[in-house]
């Protein structure tokens, strides 16, 4: 049945470093909790680390409360980080001034989740693809506005003329499209999808990832992708990072993360996506319990207190992400002894 | 697997009438942009310890169908025709009196969102027992209390003894979704009807909350009505599948057969949307354009304007839902070439 339409062309290898981040946290005091002493903190995002290479799909998924927003709004600096680098070339974007994040944020753009929220419904189409140039004076000189006005909306499914419409005019998917124009309008290096088609009917999600894989091509494109949906990651992303409690436990090459996974957190989730074949239906592994709360994480392994693999070591030690994390690596005590990690190690086997 | 699960489809066919039966249920709704039709001509029925799941994205009219069923739809606006048998009775037609007998007693619901369906100013336990204290007038309090601590176990609550008495806020979203299948399995329902129960949560926790009803559904007998847009979920669970889109059932069968050799273009559609992992480096084969808008109902088949098989008479005549194979029906023209594809 799954005859090839169009064959997307293998990534040959990775590229460039072009974000690296290193040990960012971010973290909240806890308030509005009369149980609370003072002093408590929400570990939203713990020390991660990782880069983004040219041209490449780096996919982020947990559950919820796991960080993967936080870290998405940290990287664009849209809330401020606790601590890390950012070092986008040899710029590290923490250190930038307003003034100079101001005129990083061409380079990194974001598209988020909800299409409703993130659109201002008084302003048409147009005004709100043409509002960063308006931003950036010389990003593009203004006769040129309403002939690339059409030609992004063109590029993203929309007509040349919707441009005169209002938001409120679209289904939510044709105005995902509008926020994907948008995040495009700047030729940004890095866009941070975050959780770009969850609020789509199933049909429509399909159409929003075959055009943020084309418009990658087209626009040579870096994407972090967040999304708490397997499928949809292992389709787009050709590296993986998989978040639990602010921390990333494991994070290697899609067939590493998906055909090898070496965390129990990470055997667990994918063993816990219902599939529509039954060739693909993994030995479920049913966790017990939900995510505890990140304002009094366990300590040692933050997954200790689900994973069935857990002995004393977990409680004292917290894990290190051991190996290579621009590559493969794991935060597991067990990992090496368990699967996975015997796995052939090639990040560019596509 | 998929031999056994047509297996035991079989077995529980050949054993029990059914305990549900809708025909030709019908939901439409004045609005002030005029009538639109929500739910047309669906038929169903289901036996006892069966799971039939209902497929559909926004719009499909999964949801209003299950309404209907329930009593849950205000009249006026909503206009609904057509019969839901529950043995007997028909509880589209029957007084109030007798209705009210069944609903939340032999049928029951889940609802999708957990944390809003709870009043937030009862305790948990003050809740679940009310269950007893409406339709089994009577039951003494204590009582009523010591059976809400036995079905808090029976859904997996941890130390239920303790957190009877606590108040919704204080359980995650997966255990107020506990807590709501409790109250709706508190008077051992025939039918339990659950809407999109684990689109709010997250994936491991849907499958703790998946599992839990499958288990409650063998260990008691009573027939799952599955609502959902996760073709994942549907094929994973139900022994039988209707899919919707438009109002209309567009195809349905045993599960297994569906998802192995689907019969309709839309739920080809749909199964190629979800990424499989040989779909990577490929392109997703879409559905072009996007569900219809109730007021705006295309004319024939309600999918044609998006159906990559569509011929001129898709336009114009309407597909009725014909049997294509044991236990399968399809409403499409070319039902037997895209079975046969």
């Amino acid at each position: 049945m799954p005859d090839v339409v169009a064959s997307a062309a293998p990534r040959a290898s990775l590229g460039e470093p072009l974000l690296q981040v290193r040990d960012v946290s971010k973290h909240y005091p806890a308030r509005g909790d009369a149980l609370l002493k003072a002093g408590g903190v929400v570990r939203a995002v713990d020390d991660v680390s990782f880069t983004l290479h040219r041209g490449e799909t780096l996919g982020i998924v947990g559950e919820s409360g796991c960080g993967k927003s936080t870290l998405a709004r940290v990287l664009l600096r849209l809330v401020e980080p606790t601590g890390g680098q950012a070092l986008f070339g040899d710029t590290d974007i923490f250190q930038l001034s307003r003034r100079e994040m101001r005129r990083h944020r061409r380079r990194m753009q974001i598209v988020f989740q909800d299409p409703f929220a993130s659109l201002n419904p008084r302003m048409t189409v147009a005004q709100i693809i043409r509002e960063p140039w308006a931003i950036f004076p010389d990003a593009l000189p203004r006769r040129e506005w309403s002939d690339r006005i059409a030609e992004l909306l063109t590029r993203v499914g929309l007509g040349p003329d919707d441009g005169h419409r209002y938001p409120h005019q679209f289904s939510g998917g044709q105005r995902q499209r509008i926020g994907i124009a948008r995040a495009l309008a700047l030729n940004p290096e890095i866009v941070v999808c975050d959780e770009p088609v969850s609020a789509l009917d199933v049909s429509i999600q399909a159409q929003v990832i075959n055009l943020l894989e084309e418009i990658q091509e087209e626009f040579g494109l870096s994407y972090i992708f967040i999304a708490h949906d397997l499928s949809v990651v292992r389709h787009i992303s050709d590296r993986v990072a998989v978040m639990y409690l602010g921390k990333i436990v494991e994070i290697g090459t899609w067939q590493q993360i998906y055909d090898h996974p070496a965390h129990p957190y990470t055997q667990a989730l994918l063993s816990a996506a219902p599939a529509i074949d039954p060739a693909e239906r993994r030995d479920r592994v049913i966790l017990q319990g939900e995510v505890p709360s990140p304002i009094n994480p366990p300590s040692g392994c933050r997954f200790r207190t689900r994973c069935h693999m857990a002995e004393a070591v977990c409680a004292n030690e917290a894990p290190e992400l051991s190996g290579d994390p621009t590559q493969r690596a794991v935060a597991c005590h067990f990992a090496d002894s368990d699967r996975g990690m015997d796995a052939p190690i090639q990040a560019n086997s596509a | 697997m998929a031999m056994a699960d047509i297996a035991r489809t079989a077995a529980v066919a050949e054993v029990a009438a059914p305990v549900l039966r809708v025909t030709d249920l019908q939901v439409a709704f004045q609005t002030p942009h005029g009538r639109v039709s929500a739910v047309n001509g669906v038929s169903y029925e289901i036996r006892p310890g069966e799971t039939v799941g209902i497929l559909g994205e926004s719009g499909s009219g999964k949801s209003v169908s299950v309404g209907a069923i329930m009593g849950l739809l205000d009249s006026p606006p909503a206009e609904i025709g057509g019969h839901v048998y529950f043995r007997d009775t028909d509880l589209l037609n029957a007084p109030p009196a007798e209705t009210r007998r069944i609903r939340g007693d032999r049928v029951s619901m889940v609802f999708q969102d957990a944390v809003t369906a709870l009043n937030p100013g009862l305790t948990v336990g003050y809740q679940i027992s009310e269950m007893y204290r409406v339709h089994r007038p009577g039951t003494s309090k204590r009582d009523a209390l010591n059976k809400a601590v036995a079905l808090m176990d029976q859904v997996k609550i941890p130390s239920a003894r303790q957190r009877v008495r606590s108040y919704p806020y204080e359980f995650s979203g997966g255990m107020s979704q506990r807590i709501m299948i409790a109250m709706a399995i508190a008077l051992a329902p025939d039918v339990l009807i659950a809407d999109e129960p684990t689109t709010a949560l997250d994936v491991t926790v849907q499958a703790q909350i998946m599992q839990l009803l499958t288990e409650l559904r063998e260990q008691t007998g009573m027939a799952l009505i599955l609502i959902t847009h996760d073709i994942g979920v549907v094929a994973e669970t139900a022994d039988r599948v209707m899919v919707m889109y438009g109002g209309r059932v567009m195809e349905s069968g045993p599960t297994a057969e569906v998802v192995a050799r689907p019969a309709h273009p839309y739920t080809i559609g749909l199964m190629n949307s979800v990424p499989r992992a040989e779909m990577k480096h490929e392109k997703l084969r879409t559905i072009e354009g996007a569900p219809p808008v109730l007021t705006a109902m295309p004319s024939g088949c309600p999918f044609h304007p998006r159906c990559a098989k569509r011929q001129p008479e898709c336009s114009r005549d309407r597909p009725s839902l014909q049997s294509v194979a044991l236990g399968r029906e399809s409403a499409c023209h070319f039902a037997a070439e895209v079975l046969g594809a």
